[in-house]
């Protein structure tokens, strides 16, 4: 089960011995919208069958996930990302959330302190002069960056 | 963009998985992660990713050009390719032309030592290609010992001590046979030098290390057994004869020695040499060989050495690279997992070696792999060596 947060309710149920089926009991997540749960379920989904499809071989498991992940990327809006990360988080689903956090660190690997800023919700608080310094200092990584 | 704050344990996922070149830059994003990028738990989080999915990787170059010059750059490590030179006045605080050994990596940190026209000098420095950064060791008080006039030279180890994680250099003062070696360690979180009574059991002669050396908490050196013996007058003599090599192994943490012969290998087809070579995470010896009566034929034997703590430490053979990609006047720089070998081939090309295909890809030429050139596969790091800077509250 992929979804720890779920697993847990599961478990947590039949310790108290609710003996309602499965299928017919309705889960309470607050945090998570449809919209992003529908895409980490399909991914659960693809995953658990690319994995079972390629059995024996990490490899293969690997490679094809890799391009199921890339086409899903294309289909992902940026802002969704982080949705998705929230969602992924709440749910304890680790290999989801590790892939969507890849993707989001790919994102922004080339881009400006601004972009990065405006992208967290940051204010920089440094004090008059000090973020100067800094950029002096480290002078030689702004280079190549992205335009924003 | 946002709508939701994404909670700090998900951003600190988010920045372990980015290059260093980019959290350098993010140094200046906000103050929170300056600081976090300085603590010790995302600094080891970070290498750790880097670590287990292959990223980060480079490879620091040292060679000479034709005519001697030196170079060291730091090559991408699947294209070969130069990603930088490396300005060695700018790590240096002397002017140096010669860099006598590369120690390391431990965690992407690098211990160099500084050449000037041949002459060990006291540069020492402490390095991190990723970040750029660099710490010149201060110098060693000298000790009346060593003011006697007699001639001495230095070697080194380079690691860490697994029990404080701190950086160490052990330097040895070698008086060339005349007496028990001298040693002294370096602690990177006191930024000091402090002499240590350790001792071995014989007297050596060290070799400084021609490849990693340092692993789980021990560097290690090949080193000959000086038998000395009385002569007229009472002074004594290094005996001649076949040396007796061994290994001999500093442990970081409890700063004492550990003393093994290294195996008696074969020498009648055409034994070349044999170096100490920490290769995935095992001690070993490369033995390397060519067929006097064809000198195409060239192979190297790799033994490796036991490692069990309490236990004798034996030695086993363990494989070999050989087959036709290896030519007379080839310099093996680096044995790697997968079964693959970096060469600098003897026409300057760097070359990668399958020893299980035995298929040969040749990448670009780099100056002349007559001098002694070196290759280390690093992963980068965000360590910073000097602290961190405080800033202004």
């Amino acid at each position: 089960m992929k979804f720890c947060a779920v697993k847990q309710y599961f478990d947590d149920e039949n310790n108290n011995n609710i003996t309602s089926g499965a299928s017919t009991t309705m889960i309470p997540l607050p945090n998570v919208e449809s919209h992003p749960l529908a895409i980490l379920i399909t991914y659960c989904k693809k995953h658990l069958k690319i994995k079972a499809n390629n059995a024996d071989n990490k490899k293969e498991t690997e490679k094809e996930m890799e391009q199921y992940e890339q086409e899903l990327l294309k289909k992902v809006m940026p802002q969704e990302l982080t949705e998705l990360i929230l969602a992924a988080n709440y749910l304890n689903f680790k290999e989801a959330l590790d892939f969507f956090c890849r993707a989001v660190a790919s994102a922004i690997q080339n881009k400006s302190i601004e972009f990065v800023r405006k992208f967290f919700g940051l204010e920089s608080d440094f004090e008059l002069g000090e973020e100067e310094k800094l950029r002096e200092e480290f002078a030689w990584s702004f280079e190549g960056v992205d335009e924003d | 963009m946002l709508r939701h704050d994404l909670p700090q344990d998900v951003v600190v996922e988010i920045l372990s998985r980015l290059p260093v070149k980019s959290l350098m830059r993010f140094n200046c994003v906000h103050k929170s992660w300056y600081a976090l990028m300085r603590s010790h738990h995302f600094i080891t989080k970070h290498h750790k990713f880097a670590t287990s999915n292959n990223l980060g990787r480079g490879v620091v170059f040292k060679y000479r050009t034709s005519k001697g010059h030196l170079c060291v750059s730091l090559l991408s490590n699947d294209t070969l390719e130069v990603s930088r030179d490396v300005d060695l006045l700018s790590l240096f605080p002397d002017k140096i032309d010669g860099l006598h050994c590369i120690y390391g990596p431990y965690n992407g940190i690098f211990f160099l030592q500084g050449l000037y026209k041949g002459e060990n000098v006291e540069d020492l420095v402490l390095w991190n290609p990723a970040t750029r950064e660099s710490k010149v060791l201060p110098e060693i008080k000298r000790s009346r010992r060593y003011d006697s006039g007699k001639k001495f030279c230095f070697k080194f180890g380079f690691g860490i001590d697994p029990n404080t994680n701190d950086y160490k250099v052990l330097r040895i003062v070698d008086f060339y046979g005349r007496q028990q070696l001298q040693f002294e360690v370096y602690n990177l979180c006191t930024d000091s030098w402090r002499v240590i009574d350790s001792s071995l059991s014989k007297l050596y002669n060290i070799y400084s290390p021609s490849f990693p050396s340092y692993l789980n908490g021990f560097h290690h050196w090949k080193a000959a057994e000086i038998c000395m013996k009385a002569r007229r007058k009472g002074k004594l003599f290094p005996e001649h004869g076949p040396t007796r090599l061994f290994i001999v192994s500093f442990d970081m943490s409890n700063e004492v020695f550990l003393e093994t012969p290294l195996p008696t290998v074969p020498r009648a087809a055409g034994f070349i040499g044999q170096n100490i070579a920490v290769i995935n995470d095992s001690v070993s010896l490369i033995v390397g060989y060519c067929d006097t009566r064809n000198l195409d034929i060239n192979w190297f034997d790799i033994w490796v050495m036991s490692s069990e703590i309490g236990v004798e430490r034996t030695w086993t053979k363990k494989f070999k690279v050989e087959g036709s990609g290896l030519a007379f006047g080839d310099r093996l720089l680096e044995i790697r997992e997968d079964g693959l070998v970096l060469l600098h081939k003897n026409d300057g090309s760097l070359a990668v070696y399958d020893r299980k295909t035995q298929e040969l890809r040749k990448f670009a030429k780099y100056g002349n792999q007559f001098y002694e050139s070196v290759a280390v596969t690093y992963t980068e790091t965000l360590a910073f060596m000097n602290g961190g800077r405080n800033l202004s509250e």
